[in-house]
This record gives C-alpha cells, sequence and structure tokens, in this order.
C-alpha cells in the first residue's frame, strides 16, 4: 500500500526472514527446452446462475468532535445495505436495497428502492415499476454509500427529505438516438411524506421530468449535465409545490496511476406550497486524488430552508482512503453555520465496507 | 498517440458510413481483431480507449449511446468488465447485444482459460476473478481464436460478404503468423502446423527434422533466448503471454491480485529475485512504477514497461504491432 510505503521498505526486508517460495506457475518449464503450451478445451462460463447477486454494504460512523455537547458522541452502524438484483426472465430485471438504519439510537428497516425494469420496450426506450430515486439532480439518486463524502447535502434533506425522494410509481426513460448521450425521463411518483411535496393528503402524485446529457472532451475530461423539474403535493393542503434542479459534473481521470479530480455541484431553486417566494439550495464540491487510494475533498453547501426564513451553510473538508475498491476510511470536518443556531463544528469518521456482488462503477 | 487515436477515429468513420455490421467491443484489441476480420463490411470500435486499466473503468453515459447502436458487443468476459458492463448494457436499452443474445459475445469463451481456482475463492484472495485469469488477448494464439470466431459470426450476420470474410481472416492470420514465426516458415509449412507444432512444445524439433531450424524468425525467434527464464510481472495479466513463450512468472509485485505493492511482499518479492535469478520485472505504463523501480534497484533486474493494449503505445497500432512492442521489450531488456 502506498500509504506506508517508503522507509519501512528496509525494515521489512530485515523483517522478512521466512522464505518465499516461487509461485509454482510454469514449474514444468525448464530453461532452454520446450515444453507444451499449457492448454485444455475451452469451457463455457459458467456465470449465469439463478441466484440474485448480493451485497450488503455497511456503514460505521464515530462521531469523534461535536461543539454541540447535545449530541452523544459515540460510534454506531449508520447503516447496512442490503441489495439484490437479477434477470427475472427475459424481459424484465429487479433490484432492491433494504436499508437497516440507526436513527437516535433506533433500529429502523426499510426499502430504500425496489424495482424492476424493462430495458428495451421499444428501441431507446425504458421503463422501471416500484419504489425508485426520483429523478431530481443527480446526487440525491445515488445511495449513501456512492457518495464522494459523507452525508447528502444539506438541500437534499431540506427539500427532499434525509434520503432523498424515493416513492412508488414508474419511470419511463428515453435514450435519444446518436453519438452524444441525451436522455429524458418522465416519472410520476405517489406522493412523499417528508420535503416540500409531503402532501401525502392531497392524494395527488409527485410528477417529475429530467434531461441529461454527457459531454466527453477527451480521452481524459468529460463531464454530465442535466436538468430537472417536479412538482406534487406540498405539506399546505390545496397547494402544491415544484422544484427546479440543474447539476454539473466534471471528472478528470487520466491514465496515470493515482490521479483523478472529480467537481460536483447542484442547484435547487424550490417553492414550497404557501411559500411567497422561491428558496435555493445548493453545494459544490472538488475531490482529487493526490496518490492511488487517497482522495481529498472540500465541499460548501447553502441551504434556504423551505416554509420559513431559516438557513443554513458551511464547509466541509475531508479526507478518503479507498484501500480497496471494496472497504474505504474516511474522515469528515464540517463546520455549520446558521441563522438561527450557534456554529457547530463536528468531525466524523466513516468505516464502510461491502461483501458479495463487485461494486457497479458507476459515473 | 493522438495521431494513432486520429488515424483509428478517421478509419472508423469511414468503415461507418458503408458498414453492414456495427461492433463495439470492451478493449481495443477485440476492436482491432475484429476491424481486421471485418474489414469495410464492418465498424469496429472500443470502449476503452488508450492506456488505461481494463479493470477499472467507469460506466460513462456516452457508452451506452454508442453501445446503442451496437449490432454486436464482444466483450474479453471472465469478470474483466464486472464493475461496468452490466451498467452499460442496461443504459444502451439495447435489446440485440444483452448478456444471452446472440448479439452479445464473451471472447474468452473461445479460448482455453488459465488461472481457474482450484478450492475455495474469497475476496481475502484480493479482487479474484473466480472463473480464470481474464487477460486472455495477451496470448497472440487466443487472438488468433477470437478471429476465426469472429469471422465465422460475421458471416452468419452477413452472408452477403462472407468471401471478404474469409479472405480478411485469412490476411490476418497469415500477418500474425508471419510476425510469430517468420515469414519463410509460414510459406514453407503454413501457419496452422507451426502453430500446432508450437502448442505441442516439438516446433524445434520438428523444424530440426525438416532442415528447416535455421529459418526459425518472427516473435518466437526472438523470445528463444528466454525460454524457460524466470520474471516478475506486477499484476497476473502476463501468465498467458508466458505460458505461450516459455517464460517463468515467479512472483507479481502485486501480493494479491488488486491490492498495491506492500513493502513485505516486496521484501518477499527482492527474494524470490534473489533465489531464482529473475532479470526483468514486466509492468504496464497505467501501473506506478515506483515499487518495480526500488525493488531493480535492489537486485539489478531491468523494470521493462510495456503497453497492455492496443492504442498504450504509439507503437502498438494494431493488435499485431501491440506484440511487436511486447516482444521488442522484454527480449531487449533481456540482454
Amino acid at each position: 500500500m502506498p500509504l506506508i510505503f517508503g522507509k519501512t521498505i528496509v525494515a521489512a526486508i530485515a523483517a522478512a526472514s521466512l522464505a518465499h517460495a516461487p509461485q509454482d506457475q510454469g514449474a514444468s518449464i525448464q530453461q532452454g527446452q520446450e515444453a507444451p503450451v499449457q492448454e485444455s478445451a475451452p469451457t463455457q462460463q459458467a456465470k449465469n446462475t439463478f441466484n440474485p447477486q448480493i451485497s450488503l454494504v455497511t456503514d460505521f460512523r464515530w462521531n469523534a468532535v461535536d461543539s454541540d455537547k447535545t449530541v452523544r458522541k459515540r460510534g454506531f452502524l449508520k447503516e447496512a445495505e442490503l441489495g439484490l438484483a437479477s434477470d427475472v426472465d427475459p424481459f424484465l430485471r429487479a433490484e432492491a436495497y433494504i436499508s437497516f438504519s440507526d436513527e437516535d439510537g433506533e433500529s429502523k428497516a426499510e426499502v430504500e428502492e425496489g424495482f424492476a425494469r424493462y430495458n428495451n420496450l421499444a428501441p431507446g426506450l425504458s421503463a422501471k415499476f416500484g419504489k425508485i430515486a426520483a429523478a431530481i439532480g443527480r446526487v440525491q439518486r445515488n445511495h449513501a454509500d456512492q457518495l464522494n463524502w459523507l452525508d447528502y447535502p444539506m438541500m437534499v434533506e431540506d427539500y427532499l427529505g434525509a434520503d432523498g425522494l424515493r416513492s412508488g410509481g414508474g419511470s419511463l426513460s428515453y435514450l435519444i438516438p446518436g453519438a452524444r448521450f441525451n436522455e429524458l425521463t418522465l416519472e410520476v411518483l405517489d406522493s412523499h411524506d417528508k420535503g416540500i411535496f409531503a402532501g401525502g393528503s392531497a392524494g395527488a402524485p409527485v410528477v417529475v421530468g429530467a434531461y441529461r446529457t454527457f459531454l466527453d472532451f477527451n480521452e481524459d475530461s468529460s463531464a454530465q449535465v442535466g436538468l430537472s423539474y417536479a412538482s406534487g403535493p406540498s405539506p399546505v393542503p390545496g397547494t402544491r409545490s415544484d422544484l427546479i434542479a440543474a447539476e454539473f459534473t466534471y471528472k478528470w481521470v487520466p491514465g496515470d496511476p493515482g490521479r483523478s479530480l472529480n467537481f460536483e455541484t447542484e442547484g435547487y431553486w424550490g417553492k414550497q406550497g404557501g411559500d411567497d417566494e422561491r428558496k435555493f439550495g445548493g453545494f459544490a464540491a472538488v475531490t482529487y486524488e493526490v496518490r492511488p487510494r487517497l482522495f481529498l475533498y472540500a465541499k460548501y453547501d447553502y441551504s434556504e430552508i423551505p416554509g420559513g426564513s431559516e438557513i443554513h451553510k458551511g464547509p466541509s473538508l475531508g479526507a478518503t482512503l479507498k484501500v480497496t475498491e471494496f472497504h474505504h476510511w474516511r474522515a469528515e470536518f464540517q463546520r455549520i453555520e446558521s441563522n438561527f443556531a450557534d456554529p457547530r463544528n463536528v468531525l466524523n469518521v466513516q468505516f464502510q465496507w461491502v461483501i458479495g456482488a463487485h461494486p457497479a462503477h458507476k459515473y | 498517440m493522438k495521431h494513432v487515436l486520429t488515424t483509428l477515429a478517421l478509419a472508423a468513420t469511414s468503415a461507418a458510413s458503408f458498414a453492414v455490421i456495427k461492433v463495439v467491443t470492451t478493449t481495443p484489441d477485440l476492436a482491432s481483431i475484429a476491424a481486421a476480420v471485418g474489414g469495410a463490411n464492418v465498424s469496429a470500435s472500443s470502449l476503452i480507449v488508450g492506456a488505461r486499466d481494463p479493470h477499472r473503468i467507469e460506466a460513462k453515459p456516452s457508452y451506452m449511446s454508442r453501445v446503442a447502436g451496437a449490432d454486436l458487443f464482444i466483450a474479453i468476459g471472465l469478470e474483466l468488465e464486472i464493475g461496468y458492463e452490466q451498467p452499460i448494457l442496461d443504459g444502451s436499452r439495447n435489446s440485440r447485444v444483452q448478456i444471452g443474445s446472440s448479439g452479445h459475445l464473451y471472447a474468452s469463451d473461445w479460448v482455453t482459460v488459465v488461472d481457474k481456482p482450484t478450492g475455495p475463492v474469497s475476496r481475502a484472495m484480493g479482487d479474484i476473478h473466480p472463473y480464470g485469469n481474464p487477460h486472455i488477448w495477451m496470448d497472440p494464439y487466443n487472438g488468433r481464436i477470437v478471429a476465426i470466431k469472429l469471422a465465422a459470426k460475421f458471416e452468419s450476420m452477413d452472408s452477403a460478404h462472407a468471401k471478404d470474410y474469409r479472405s480478411n481472416l485469412a490476411a490476418f492470420e497469415s500477418r500474425l503468423d508471419s510476425a510469430m514465426f517468420g515469414s519463410r516458415l509460414v510459406s514453407q509449412f503454413g501457419g496452422g502446423k507451426l502453430w500446432d507444432w508450437q502448442r505441442a512444445g516439438v516446433l524445434r524439433q520438428k523444424l530440426g527434422e525438416a532442415g528447416a531450424a535455421g529459418e526459425l524468425g518472427g516473435w518466437v525467434a526472438k523470445m528463444l533466448p528466454l525460454y524457460g527464464k524466470p520474471v516478475v510481472t506486477y499484476h497476473k495479466s502476463f501468465n498467458y503471454f508466458a505460458n505461450r513463450f516459455g517464460l517463468k512468472v515467479v512472483d507479481e509485485l502485486e501480493p494479491k491480485p488488486g491490492l498495491d505493492p506492500t513493502p513485505g511482499h516486496l521484501a518477499e518479492v527482492i527474494k524470490t529475485i534473489g533465489s531464482t535469478g529473475a532479470k526483468e520485472i514486466i509492468e504496464e505504463s497505467f501501473y506506478s512504477s515506483k515499487q518495480a523501480q526500488l525493488v531493480a534497484g535492489r537486485t539489478g533486474a531491468k523494470v521493462v514497461i510495456v503497453p497492455q493494449n492496443v492504442g498504450h503505445d504509439p507503437a502498438a497500432k494494431d493488435y499485431v504491432s501491440l506484440f511487436d512492442v511486447i516482444v521488442d521489450r522484454i527480449s531487449q531488456g533481456a540482454r
């Protein structure tokens, strides 16, 4: 591992007292003599079984420092997420994510997402039905374990609820033919119980429309841009809320080992039913890989909380050590300032691991 | 690099204008073979371009758009593309190329796979490939098999140009075989027979019996002095190559697949090099060479940086020239 590499090599060499046996591979080859090339009959890969792909991701937290003395410093398993995915039949692929979380000391189990998707309804057209993450923006569509920092930005919780807008319904998505990626999405979801669409009693659905495009600048650099709009019932009976979201992601990933840059920003302009004016929430974050597997990041959050005049904001600084693709350590310092409470300084440490199915390399 | 990419892009664009079959592959080596066998009737391009570790690719949305229009999607398989294949196929919404359909191929289904784990498999063994080593293209014989299979596939999809595919295949085989054994031997015995002898380990014996031992050329002749010689590699990516050319891979710098070299493991590698006399540490340009240089500095072994895929090096323009570069560097490194 590069982090512990360097001068320690000398000590390690001295300490390596056990003889290391060379590997067996190729042991039958004698210098200067030809031998048959090791071959056997090709076999078809028995990859596809009827068992679903199963994964378990756990997120352990240690609240190391918190200037808010009412918060109990502790270590706790914030979330364990069980993921299942499999083809249902030749037409349908299903995925389900079940979350077991610790909220203020109480355990809670919830189906975060559970849907089945028709990938080929017509050329370019796919549809999914079930409990799905709404196509609003980019960040809240990711599960928390896929974020480049600890938690969702402030505006996600303020506008859509702590885990974003995940609700029952249907989603139609169309990939516009052409060399460039252009995608249109239309969704109708059941009303939500959190955020500006917390209008369950209104009996009206949340309608979401989204457009995403992707730009490949060269081999190393690319960007994704998206715009989305959602309209649905509000917590104030007889009114509707709406939200406009804009997202921009830029990535620089050269072939050189251990160098990459990721810039993400996203803004929500939301109007909750009953509010006179549209409120804004957003974040910008940059993540830089300073050496293989070690990432440093900085993020700034700003959020005008809908339904009032409260605002909170603040910077975050963090570091992630991705020991392997399957587990990482992360430390994040966040300062939270607001117009309704004293500033708060928080330092959290995260230990996250995944077992089972190989994680997807999502953009 | 830019020149190579531009040339490839122009070739793909001009071919695409009248091509019958649109092929998208994951690695550039598969695209190179498909382009050679398909000729003007096939447009072939790869998702991975340039010096990239094929294990660590992200499922870019632009890949989905490219696969959306493909008639044929060819991957290596053996879970090389496990992190990104499924999201790309899902995002493409292309029913022709989904896993299990006739437009989806795994090249590794056609070849002999090495390093299949024989006991229990777990991630304690690193980022292991439970169905075997996926770096199949690193054996030119496997590239030859892939070409034969692709020619048959193209014929089945486009019988009107069957003759073209057969003649393209013959030209590819002739070029590959000549590069492997030397053109004089290929003219005298035919490539098929030479491969049979080489695979059976009797090539030099048969050539000696035919009084043609002195005619041996190509990659085999260049690699002959290294036959049975121990080498160290960074990752388990050269086992197919080593198997074909008789090299003995005695250790890797990675303690386990996918793990970065640790001081403790490098100390063991240094001891292994000392006990086996390995003279070369072979690694790809997309890995850090720091650890290899450190080991080389303590053992006297040479660090040999080679391309792993077409396009990794300006001289590795296609599948055959990829091996020209690899063989030249490894054989020169041994001097």
